[in-house]
């Protein structure tokens, strides 16, 4: 029983040493392959020339809407850098932005290949794939943003609530979008070099006011202040998002 | 190999002995991790790290829930928290006379903050104002008497948090131990298992009345799905639903913690499960039944109040939802398939002795 006991844990001992060599002979047939660049995606927000702050009843869009903004909450999905081939190469498959919480407006995107791209897509939205009942993991912020199965079932694209003036007194607004129909691609243009083992910061500002505006002038009072369940409204607001985003 | 396993047997050996021995005193004794079981659709609870779940903290925490020992009036947490009230209970009026209703402990798991304007941030903070004169006016002398007395308490201190002699912590050290074992026991209330949750798992049919209520809540028809979403059916966050034109006093809400006046009149949205048990309704009970409830949201919204949730007002809907008589009833009649019996009939949540 004793020779048995040796001869057995002198067999484990040879198996244990064996595939540590093998692990080592891997990586020597194998070199690392080039350098993959870390990348990151960051949003800022501005109204025209202001800077976005909660709750001030400060801005003007186009239609002379005095406004302010207590919520901005939406999808990015499908990010991508666009190469000279049109092709893409996938940074993200989607993230969730709090346009008024810091920490929600920085995402990392991991490695990426170094190269030379044209420019960076994604959508406002979520991709169809994602845009259905229980797609995204139930966190509560997800789950606040699932537009409901009796409307069509997802989650929503945007929300944009605040306030504005009219006529003297206070009213609020809340442009909602969702269903696939009013996901919004975005293509944004400029020159991307990607060094092999340098850092990537790719960085979007949103200008708010461009929801009200190009190519429809959204006047919260004349069109209307809620657009969930409205396609009309909502496929307005929509068109003018294709404007809302700059990179530099 | 073989020692190794030898090793395992001996250990595994210790931790059983740890387990069934009985407490002398001065025996270190380790509680055991609490399984909480997440609802299918709930998000995952964050629990912290400073006061983990227990099945020996929980149980302590559940006798406390229910033991007048606490207090020197006879009042017990369970006094203003019954579990026939889906541990809420009826208004309580504070020594400074304002009406409270009184929030239910139901899926605290989940809850951010705490309190109808969220003035505490921590569950493991939340009682600990229970042990001054407005609640239980406790006796710390007289408290610690009475555990070290009690049959059951000692040992109960000592598996739970390690504690050899009750007497021996500080007043600060012993409320606190008492007041992580409840808020244990209110993290381990669960309620993931109404009708509408049976009806989502594909278990139940809902009526054509509840089918209907729930196309209002889920529509803008009704429109309750933004701030009441599914699975916690709350945002978790706070609102302004027009209750005054005019605010002051408790009614400022949220701004009596920000001071922020953008918070002025919000308050926490509250869970609707089991909601049909635990009127009144809004932060001073102002509401006695849930179809008072719908009539203010049909009719009687303030839109004009400071900070009014933006949601609120919908162009043509700014005097109301304009619901016939019919899908008010049938709104109602929604709201009680988030009731939960299972959760106020759970023998996991009751008295233990």
């Amino acid at each position: 029983m004793k020779v048995l006991r040796i001869f057995l844990f002198t067999i484990g001992l040879i198996l244990i040493l064996f595939s540590c060599q093998k692990n080592n002979q891997r990586q020597d047939d194998n070199p690392a392959p080039p350098e993959n660049s870390y990348s990151a995606l960051s949003v800022s927000y501005r109204v025209d020339n202001l800077p976005l702050l909660k709750d001030s009843l400060m801005y003007t869009n186009a239609a002379g809407n005095v406004w302010s903004l207590q919520r901005l909450n939406y999808f990015l999905s499908q990010i991508a850098l666009i190469k000279a081939d049109s092709s893409t190469e996938g940074l993200l498959g989607y993230c969730y932005v709090d346009g008024l919480d810091i920490s929600k407006n920085t995402f990392t995107l991991g490695n990426i290949k170094p190269g030379d791209y044209i420019g960076l897509s994604f959508n406002i939205g979520l991709d169809s794939l994602l845009n259905r009942p229980d797609a995204l993991p139930s966190v509560t912020e997800l789950n606040n943003m699932v537009w409901p199965e009796p409307m069509g079932g997802g989650y929503h694209v945007l929300k944009l609530e605040g306030y504005f003036r009219n006529a003297g007194s206070l009213f609020g607004y809340a442009l909602h979008l969702g269903t696939n129909a009013c996901r919004i691609p975005i293509r944004l243009f400029k020159h991307i070099q990607v060094k092999s083992g340098e850092a990537l910061k790719l960085n979007l500002s949103m200008n708010v006011n461009e929801w009200f505006m190009n190519p429809y002038q959204y006047d919260l009072d004349q069109d209307g202040n809620y657009t969930m369940g409205n396609a009309v409204l909502m496929m307005k607001i929509a068109g003018n998002g294709k404007d809302v985003f700059t990179l530099y | 190999m073989n020692i190794c396993l030898l090793l395992l047997c001996w250990s595994c050996r210790k931790d059983s002995a740890a387990v069934i021995g009985t407490f002398n005193g001065s025996e270190a004794y380790t509680a055991k991790p609490y399984e909480f079981n997440v609802p299918k659709r709930f998000p995952a609870p964050a629990f912290p790290d400073f006061n983990r779940l227990t099945v020996e903290g929980v149980y302590l925490g559940r006798a406390l829930y229910f033991d007048p020992i606490l207090s020197t009036n006879g009042r017990s947490c369970s006094s203003c928290h019954n579990p026939q009230f889906s541990f809420s209970s009826p208004v309580f009026v504070s020594s400074s006379g304002y009406r409270i209703s009184v929030p239910p402990h139901i899926n605290l798991a989940w809850n951010p903050d705490f309190n109808w304007n969220g003035s505490v941030t921590v569950l493991d903070r939340l009682c600990l104002g229970d042990f001054g004169p407005e609640f239980f006016n406790t006796s710390m002398p007289g408290l610690v008497s009475k555990l070290m007395k009690h049959d059951r308490y000692p040992l109960l201190f000592k598996k739970a948090f390690d504690v050899n002699d009750i007497s021996a912590l500080s007043y600060d050290d012993l409320q606190l131990k008492i007041v992580y074992a409840i808020s244990q026991f209110m993290r381990s209330m669960v309620s993931g298992n109404s009708k509408y949750d049976r009806y989502l798992r594909h278990e139940v049919f809902l009526s054509p009345d509840e089918n209907e209520g729930m196309e209002t809540f889920f529509t803008e028809r009704g429109d309750c799905f933004h701030c009441h979403a599914y699975p916690l059916m709350s945002s978790n966050t706070f609102h302004n639903n027009g209750l005054d034109s005019l605010l002051s006093g408790q009614n400022l809400g949220r701004y009596l913690v920000s001071g922020n006046i953008n918070d002025e009149g919000k308050f926490s949205a509250p869970t609707l499960r089991n909601i049909e048990y635990t009127a009144p309704y809004m932060h001073d009970g102002r509401f006695q039944t849930l179809e008072e409830v719908v009539e203010f949201y049909n009719s009687g919204v303030h839109w004009n109040s400071p900070n009014i949730d933006p949601l609120m007002t919908k162009p043509a809907k700014l005097y109301g939802l304009g619901l016939s008589p019919v899908q008010k009833s049938n709104l109602v009649k929604f709201l009680r398939t988030l009731s939960d019996t299972a959760f106020l009939n759970n023998p996991a949540y009751k008295k233990p002795f």
